[in-house]
């Protein structure tokens, strides 16, 4: 029931995208369409789990002070991994993600929960805390992403309706990704403001 | 902030540095008269592009006095505030901004953009960092740029349907073009551009109403236009340094309502005479970087959103003196 | 010294564990890798840019990169690497022309024009095959080609349009003056 707890999460308490506010950068940048979305997410969830595996499993080891150069060298590996793949077997996905995904090397998400909790836990919780991020993270992407093509690009999974209305390309392009993700967090916060409110008032 | 909700139009008083003087002026007065002073321009517009043009300024009004109507009432805030005059102006300054023969829909999503997200959302009328009729601008600029950049000259020349504006002539090395345009069809808008720009005899025949009124004062309009001319004359001229038309590049773009009634909105421009000069220089020196070197023709909306972000930090360091002050001596 | 020797070491363990997993990922994943890359390229050449050539071999010439198309070992024309300056960056492309320098096609390999609007030089039509600008090239005159005269602009993106058709003129004329020089030497 804890592992459960642990990989709920980071699907909404501890949302990475939403909540915790990081890895911004990837999440604005590739957030155009929604196969893109998908794939950033699918990508960093397989960095965020195999780089929290063997940071746990080190973590014994591995010396205080030269902690975060080790686990940049487990995330540097995992990501490489996960870009060989891409490039060898979906290189039309490679290439629309670009320099993005030899850049989850500096995603703070990864790092972030390598020195917060798989660095201090043992395999089994870390594997279940980094797929909780993952997943809470592809998510985001694939909101984030399913608005922004929809409406910037008059297309979803494959449907167009672009004949419906002409598409605001406004929001395909950096200053949408900014407008969509803000307006998200500022409802998010609203709403869990309200919960908040309500259940303070029943206490 | 409980005590200043209770003084009664609190909202509508005008921020200032000191010393205060008690007055007559409100900035709902100060909205109307913007908005009165800037009809000799749309007229002229109609009967330069049509009726067509008119319709756009009704619809992006329309929609402006709705969206602010919807999201003071989703705030639960006093409708009251509608009559402040400054949905309308953002309604009217965004549709002077946009060419004469762009859908309907456009103003609409346009205005809707500007009220809600540029000036509701931040908080509302004396809150928002950025001109929102500008942000509506530019939101139709990055959304639909292929409406946004054609043009339509003037409804009694042959080639009505498609024109292009002096400074997009000059983008597109066309000097000859550009140069064959007089500068009394430039002052008195025969030519084509956005609906409100076009006319400088009626927008400045607005602006001069506002400084009669001292609703406005010279710096930033003197101090953009200024910029404007010197650097376009040493830069901007096809024979080499000092050589560029100033007049041409003053009349040709929508510099005119930009410097007069843009830049000097109150909630976005600096308090201080000292930080107006600053931010008109900044506008003026964007401008002629965008203009030349920049994929856009033109920059004048552009330039003032960004020295927009600029104006609390100009206003943190252009701080006027108190009485008495002496500098610490370290 | 000692825990100095000690970090040093454990850090090295590290690196040398991911070198030796990176090492065979590379190795598994290359063959792959390689074979996408020129599974691309011929099929972009074979099929747009030099329509009916077989085999291609690369050369450089003063700077100007371009590619011999071969059909059935004869030669039947170049396929000149170009790069334009547009709205927002380079735009690399690959001019096909035959031996009299008619253009056969052209293929945009690269480029970041705004979406919706310049980045229209490489959309392609519903049902379509090809890009609609760049269709537009075929059969012209590659060393005179001029925008608005042989080929029209994408309305409200002249820039980008003027970017490609320029590059092409120019960078055709480099080469053929090139071409010139060596066959007179």
């Amino acid at each position: 029931m804890k592992l459960l707890g642990e990989f709920l999460k980071g699907i909404w308490r501890e949302n990475p995208t939403f909540r915790m506010v990081l890895g911004l950068c990837p999440t604005l940048a590739v957030s155009t369409t929604i196969a893109n979305g998908i794939g950033m997410g699918l990508a960093a969830t397989f960095v965020l789990v195999g780089s929290s595996i063997f940071v746990s499993l080190v973590r014994n080891i591995v010396p205080e002070k030269v902690r975060i150069p080790c686990y940049i060298v487990i995330i540097a590996t995992f990501v490489t991994i996960a870009d060989l793949f891409m490039k060898a077997y979906s290189p039309a996905l490679s290439r629309s993600l670009g320099m993005f995904v030899p850049l989850i090397v500096v995603n703070c998400i990864v790092l972030g929960r390598a020195e917060a909790f798989s660095s201090k836990e043992p395999p089994m919780r870390s594997i279940i805390d980094a797929l909780g991020m993952g997943i809470g993270f592809t998510l985001a992407l694939i909101v984030i992403s399913a608005i922004r093509e929809s409406l910037g690009n008059g297309t979803a999974l494959g449907f167009s309706f672009s004949r419906v209305f002409e598409p605001p390309l406004f929001m395909i392009l950096a200053p949408g990704a900014l407008l969509t993700i803000g307006l998200l967090i500022g409802l998010i916060n609203y709403f869990t403001a309200k919960k908040g409110l309500r259940r303070g008032k029943k206490d | 902030m409980d005590t200043m909700k209770k003084i009664k139009g609190v909202e509508s008083l005008v921020v200032s540095i000191g010393p205060h003087i008690r007055d007559e002026v409100t900035t709902s007065k100060i909205m109307w008269a913007v908005t009165f002073s800037l009809i000799p321009a749309g007229i002229a517009g109609i009967i330069i592009f049509g009726i067509r043009s008119l319709f756009i300024i009704c619809a992006s009004i329309l929609t402006a006095i709705l969206a602010e109507a919807l999201i003071l009432a989703a705030r639960k805030k006093d409708l009251n505030a509608l009559l402040d005059g400054s949905a309308v102006l953002t309604g009217l300054l965004l549709a002077y901004n946009l060419p004469p023969n762009v859908p309907l829909w456009m103003p609409i999503t346009g205005t809707f953009f500007a009220v809600v997200i540029a000036k509701q959302l931040f908080g509302g009328l004396g809150h928002n960092i950025f001109n929102p009729a500008l942000v509506g601008r530019a939101f139709l600029m990055l959304s639909w740029p292929a409406y946004m950049t054609s043009w339509q000259n003037p409804r009694w020349k042959a080639d009505a349907v498609t024109g292009a504006t002096p400074l997009g002539l000059l983008k597109e090395r066309h000097m000859d073009l550009a140069a064959g345009i007089s500068k009394w069809d430039l002052f008195i808008g025969n030519r084509a551009g956005c609906i409100g720009e076009i006319c400088i005899l009626a927008l400045l025949a607005g602006a001069l109403y506002l400084f009669w009124k001292r609703y406005i004062t010279w710096h930033i309009p003197f101090a953009y236009i200024l910029t404007i001319a010197l650097t376009s004359w040493i830069f901007n001229g096809s024979g080499g340094l000092f050589t560029g038309d100033i007049m041409f590049f003053i009349l040709s773009g929508g510099l005119v309502l930009g410097a007069f009634f843009m830049a000097t909105d109150y909630v976005t421009s600096p308090l201080s005479a000292k930080g107006k000069i600053i931010f008109g220089v900044g506008c003026g020196a964007l401008t002629f970087l965008i203009r030349k070197f920049s994929g856009y023709p033109e920059g004048v909306s552009y330039a003032i959103l960004m020295m927009n972000a600029f104006v609390p930090i100009i206003d943190r360091y252009t701080h006027p003196k108190w009485f008495g002050w002496v500098k610490v001596v370290k | 010294m000692n825990q100095m020797l000690r970090f040093g070491l454990i850090l090295g363990l590290i690196c040398a564990a991911a070198t030796l997993v990176l090492a065979v990922t590379y190795e598994v994943t290359k063959p792959k890798i390689e074979d996408q890359l020129k599974k691309e390229e011929s099929a972009a050449l074979a099929k747009v840019v030099m329509p009916g050539a077989d085999t291609f071999t690369e050369k450089t010439l003063d700077g100007v990169e371009y590619l011999e198309a071969f059909k059935n070992k004869r030669l039947v024309g170049y396929c000149i690497r170009a790069t334009g300056t547009g709205y927002s960056g380079y735009i690399r492309m690959l001019v096909g022309i035959d031996l009299s320098s008619t253009i056969k096609g052209v293929s945009i390999l690269e480029h970041s024009e705004t979406p919706g609007l310049g980045a229209k030089i490489n959309e392609v039509r519903p049902k379509e095959e090809e890009p609609y600008f760049l269709r537009q090239f075929k059969g012209k005159q590659a060393y005179s080609i001029e925008l608005k005269k042989d080929v029209d602009a994408i309305t409200g993106a002249t820039i980008s349009s003027k970017a490609v058709s320029d590059a092409i003129r120019d960078t055709v004329n480099k080469f053929l003056a090139k071409m010139k020089d060596e066959k007179g030497l």
